[in-house]
Order: C-alpha cells, then structure tokens, then sequence
C-alpha cells in the first residue's frame, strides 16, 4: 500500500522514540484548525536538500562519537528446592547491578572507521588468586568488548579487523550454526550482544542485487592456539534471497584439528509468522562424549572422541507480534545432533548415581568440596539431550498502561525437565520498574534441568530496575 | 500567496473537477496513489517526529529516509534521539532488515510482519496498490474541518491485510488524502493519521510533508510528523545494501 509508505516509516521510528526531547511544540488535534476552509493551507512547498551530501554526513565526522549505556538493578531471589514435599528455605541471595558499556566511534573519513566498546560491571575489580599461590591480585572488571577497524576497496569490498560480534546464525533461542562467535545465546536474554573474536572479515554485496558474500579469518582465542597460525579458523556465508521473501544463506566453516561444518539457515515468514530455521552438519564433532562413569577412571569417566561420520543439528521457531492487542509470541525448537540417545543417557546418569558414594569419597580425599560430586553431575547432564524447546510470551499494557507480564520457558523434551518463569513487571516511572517472578523446575529426579537446578526447585525473586538507559 | 499559487498550480495541473464530476471510486484510489508514487526517480527526507505520551515529556525522533520505488527499496537511519543513532531499516521488495549496531543484527522479516515493535506494518511499505489487498465497500460524503471529502471504507479481501477495515478521507477537488482511520479485526479504530501537508516535489507528485498519529488504543499518545530536506536527486545503488547500513552504523 504505497500510500501509507511515509506512514509506516514514521510509525516504525516511532518505536524508537527515546529520550531525546522536544522543546514543548504544542501538537494540534483540533480538525477545525488542521483543516480550515482554505484548501490551499494543504499545499506547502517545504526545503529541498541534496541527497549526496546527506549521504556523505553519515560516513565522515569531524568530531569523535562517544556513548554508551547504563544498567542498574537491585534484586533479591529466595530458592525451595524442595517445595512440594519439603518446603523449606534453601538460598537466597541479593544480586545487585552496576554495569555499564563506553563506545567510541571514530569517523576522519567517508572510508576509514575505528569503533571500540567497554564493558565494566560491579564489583568493579575481583580478586584472584595469582598462579594458585597465596597472594591474590585485584583484577579490574574492565574489558574490551569491541575494537575493530572498517574499510573498504572500491565502495565494493568491504573489510573489516579487529575483535568484534559475528552475525552468522538466525536462531533466536538457539543458534547451532554459530561457532563463531566466544559465547552462545542465553536464552533467558537472547537479544544481548554476543563477545566475538578477533577476526578480519570481507563483505561483497553483489550489485543490484541483495545477494551478500562474508568470509572470515577468525584468529585463536584458546591461549594455547593463539601463537600457532595453523588454528586461524574461516568460514565463508552466502545470502540470497529466494521466492521473494527468503533469505537463505549457505556457509562453510573450516578450523584444523576441528569438525568442519556446512551450515544452512532460512528466514521468511508463514502466514503473519516469522519463521527462521537453521541446519549445521559437522564431519565429526568437537563434543567429547562420556561412554562410562566409573569411579575407578582418574577423572571418573571414560570418552570417546569422534573424527569422522555426520553430525546433523538443526532448529527452527518463529515470532509474532500482535499490535491490536499488545503481546507477542517466540518460540523455537532445536534438535541437538551432539546429545545422547536416551538409553545411552540414561545408562550414565544410572552409573553416575551407582558410583555416587565412591566419587563423592574419592572428591573428598582429593580435598574438593561436598558440592563437587553435584558439580560433576551437572556437567555431564548439561545439554545431553537431543531435543529442546524454548519459548517467551509476553504481553503489554495488562490491564493498565504500566503493567506487563510474560512466560519465558525452556525444556529438554528428551527428558520432559525444564523451567518456567511467570513474570510481572510494573513501571513506576520513566527509567524505575519494579518485577517479581518465579521459577519452577519440573521434571523427574535424574532430568537435566531438575540436576541443573538441584532440585524441582521453585524460586521467587523481585528486581527493581534503577535508571537503566542510553546514552 | 505562495501556498495558493501552489494550490491553483496543483489543481490545473491535475484537472481534477472532470474527474471527479461522476466518482469513480476505483479511479480516485489509484490517482491517490498514483500521486505520491516516486518510481521514476529517487527520494530522500528527513522526518521529524515529536510523540506525546500521557504522564510523559515530549520525545523526538529523526530520521533520514532514502528511497527508490522502482525497486521498491528504502533505507531508513535513525539520526535522533543519539542513544538509537544507528539504528536502521532495509526494504527490498517485500523484505525487511532491520539492523541494531548493539547486537550488530541483521533482522529480517517479510511484508506479513509488524516491522519490529512498531506500530507499523511491513505491509504499509508494500508497493501493492490498495486495491490489490482490499475491495471498496462503502462510500459517502462528509466535511472534514470544513473541506468537504469523500468518504471511502475499504474492507479486506484476506485476513492477511493488516487492517480489517480502512476508512480514506480523500479531498473533493484534490487526490490527496487527508484523513485515514484503520480498524482492527475486532472492528476496533487502532488508528488515525491526519495528512495536513503536502509537498510538491516535481512532476505533478506531492508528498505528504506533514502528518497527524493518533493512537486509538492508548489514550493520549500522538504524534506529529515533519518532513524536511525532500531531494529528488538520484542516490547511489550501494545505499539500498547491507553493506551501506552498517558501513554508516
């Protein structure tokens, strides 16, 4: 619908509105006033620009471009791990939030640019323990998140180095395809920024067309690769778009003494949902696979490593919004072509449970705590089941203006353990919100989540938002 | 007098009065559209929008649009309020990027979708004439203000559409709209939009310089819509790229 074009744009940049304020310009609503009896008021020539130097004022800057964001919250969590037979207070904990990012962005000309962020949070410097000696260091919480350099050969090739976030899967929940980047998506915050490596990576956009071409050098980060040039990984990404309205991209990833991948990712939309999908199959796999937990092993497990035969994981979700009525749905699931099989699964959690005295005794001897035996459960139930599923819904303005409530949930459908986690916030003020949740754990006593969270746990937790914004 | 020598111009210039004598309503849509379609040359502007909410300061947003309606591109950037400058969205055809220089994402989303957490549809940007989505069910007479309109209630062909209903207030003796209101499927007003300037921007099209947003749902909430720095000047292929927004980002 043409028409409205100029509309939908304004609408859409309306969803931005922020904190930059107008200087009090009095907005007529009055019909009368706006459309008087002269129908020549219509009709108002406005200025007129030149397009080129507008362009040039986005890509070139005399002064350097600093800001940032604040993020402040007090909260406080209570934990029953035991709620329906044993209700009894187990932990609690009071979690406060000082954190903040700094970024520059430096423009001396149309196609030279430096960018870097900072990140720091509270507390803002942590004591270690140096080499395992007794004296300890205080080590600033200060880190260099972003630092890269953009440049280009021709207003054609696009390059760009230094340590930065790699955009390569489409998952909102989960991205499988993405080994590039340091971390994985959090689930429970799975906008959030993710920490890249240090890479150099060349963009092609092929003319007249939205067909994009990215290949990446991704240098080491494992400090022990870090000097040896054979570990500089690369992956290359194809996106073109297909029937109209899909993008797909097709993808390679390469790191020696690494499974190679082959990565397939979609995006579109069915009926008024956006669909995303993505499918990585791997020759071999990086994962390191528990066949036996003994407490007569050294490390109380035997494994197996896998150099050949296909690895296949894939997932696919969807998101909708509905503006009418203000909520919004995300969901997604993952098959996990790394997880056990059940039986397999369930056999070592059965050993694991068999050889719990003697782990425990053995954890004991070597002076590690009572918590390490749980420790090492979680570890070997963590992600080991092959089917998972995640999902957020969420609605504004409930009831009145101020009030939201959601339901982020994720589950291993393997074993039927999971959480879920209702929520209601409630703003008092512009930068000032106030939040209580609760947690349930579900699932039978050896699932991964109910291991995870010792327990089918339930925990309340209240957060007040404090002053969080952009600046 | 330059707005009536504006006027008068626009008015000759269309000879609309023998169009209009006997309404074909059909015809007076596609004129509407026809009138603000920039197909055979580039556009870019800058919109200013200054939002009112209840119990809430003023805000301002700008932003610098760039646009191609041969090939059904645009790219928006966001320019203020300074915490979002980067922010910005790529249309080709009936797809949607949007891209946050935060998480540095590529987001992209098809026509069917409301673009990102807007109020805005991605269908609103489709290049699809109206009468494509929906069929004229009603018409009729009425004063708005005191410029007397007509009155076009257009209703959905599909559960597709993004609205249910749209009602169209088209100026009698100009193909310009003056006043939309969309209903929900509920029948529910969502929203009414007042066009209270238009632009000339050469070869008989005009472009709606100044708008009017009223959000039916939220008591209160409205917006004023300015645009400035309109060109006409053909832009560079690279800015409708990926690559273009977030070289700029």
């Amino acid at each position: 619908m043409k028409v409205r074009t100029v509309l939908a744009a304004a609408l859409a940049v309306m969803a931005f509105a922020g904190t930059s304020f107008a200087e009090d310009l009095s907005i007529v609503t009055d019909e009368s006033a706006l459309f008087g009896d002269d129908p020549a008021s219509i009709i108002e020539s406005v200025e007129t620009s030149t397009a080129g130097s507008a362009l040039s004022t986005f890509l070139k800057n005399e002064t350097v471009r600093i800001g940032g964001s604040f993020t402040g919250s007090v909260g406080a969590n209570w934990t029953m791990r035991d709620p329906w037979s044993a209700p009894a207070l187990d932990a609690y904990a009071l979690d406060s939030v000082a954190s903040g990012t700094l970024f520059f962005d430096a423009r001396p000309e149309e196609d030279f640019r430096v960018y870097g962020k900072m990140k720091a949070a509270y507390p803002f410097a942590t004591s270690a323990d140096s080499d395992g000696r007794k004296n300890a260091v205080d080590v600033p919480n200060l880190q260099v998140f972003e630092l890269f350099a953009d440049w280009n050969w021709n207003d054609a090739l696009f390059l760009r180095f230094g340590k930065h976030t790699i955009k390569w899967g489409v998952g909102y929940f989960f991205s499988p395809a993405d080994v590039l980047n340091l971390s994985a998506i959090d689930p429970e915050d799975p906008t959030a920024q993710r920490e890249g490596p240090v890479s150099l990576r060349l963009h092609y956009s092929v003319p007249g067309t939205q067909t994009n071409i990215w290949a990446y050098a991704i240098m080491p980060s494992k400090a022990a690769e870090r000097d040896k040039p054979e570990y500089i990984a690369s992956a290359a990404k194809l996106e073109f778009l297909l029937a109209r309205s899909w993008e797909i991209g097709l993808g390679g990833y390469y790191k020696y003494d690494s499974a190679p991948r082959a990565v397939l990712t979609a995006t579109g939309s069915i009926w008024k949902l956006n669909v995303f999908g993505e499918a990585v199959a791997s020759w071999g796999s990086d994962k390191t696979f528990v066949t036996t937990v003994s407490a007569t092993q050294p490390d109380f497990v035997i494994t197996t490593d896998y150099d050949s035969g296909v690895f296949f994981s894939g997932t696919a979700g969807f998101m909708y919004s509905n503006a009418e009525y203000d909520w919004s749905v995300a969901a997604q699931y993952r098959y996990n072509g790394e997880g056990y099989a059940d039986a397999e699964r369930e056999a070592r959690i059965k050993e694991a449970r068999s050889n719990e005295t003697d782990i425990t005794q053995k954890l004991s001897a070597a002076g590690q705590p009572s918590s390490a035996y749980s420790a090492f459960l979680k570890g070997l139930m963590y992600d080991s089941g092959r089917h998972y599923a995640a999902l957020n819904l969420s609605k504004s303005e409930l009831f009145t203006k101020n009030l939201s409530a959601s339901v982020f949930a994720i589950a291993n459908l393997s074993d039927f353990s999971g959480f879920a986690t209702p929520s209601i916030a409630y703003k008092l003020f512009d930068k000032t919100s106030l939040s209580i949740s609760a947690t349930f754990v579900f699932g039978g006593a050896d699932a991964e989540y109910v291991v995870l969270n010792e327990g089918t746990a339930l925990t309340l937790g209240f957060k007040a938002s404090l002053g969080s914004g952009s600046f | 007098m330059k707005r009536i020598t504006l006027f008068a111009a626009f008015v000759a210039a269309l000879s609309l009065a023998p169009v209009f004598a006997a309404p074909d309503f059909e015809a007076m849509v596609r004129k509407v559209e026809a009138i603000q379609d920039f197909s055979g040359s580039d556009f870019s502007g800058v919109f200013t929008i200054v939002s009112e909410k209840p119990g809430q300061k003023q805000s301002l947003t700008q932003v610098r649009m760039f646009r191609r309606d041969s090939k059904e591109q645009f790219l928006m950037l966001i320019q203020r309020p300074e915490a979002q400058k980067g922010q910005g969205y790529l249309k080709d055809g009936d797809n949607v990027w949007f891209y946050d220089p935060t998480s540095r994402k590529f987001t992209h989303s098809s026509l069917k979708q409301n673009l990102n957490d807007s109020e805005a549809k991605n269908s609103d940007f489709s290049k699809k004439s109206i009468l494509e989505d929906y069929f004229i069910e009603k018409t009729e007479e009425s004063i708005l203000g005191k410029i007397p309109v007509y009155v076009i209630t257009l209703k959905a062909k599909t559960g597709e559409s993004s609205y249910n209903r749209v009602k169209l207030f088209i100026h009698k003796d100009l193909a310009l709209i003056l006043r939309e209101e969309e209903y929900g499927a509920s029948g529910r007003l969502m929203r009414t939009t007042a066009f209270t300037k238009y632009s000339p921007v050469g070869n008989g099209k005009f472009f709606p310089s100044q708008m009017l947003i009223i959000d039916e749902i939220n008591e209160g909430e409205k917006s004023q819509v300015t645009m400035t720095e309109l060109s006409t000047e053909r832009l560079p292929d690279k800015v409708f790229t990926k690559a273009y927004l977030e070289q700029v980002n």
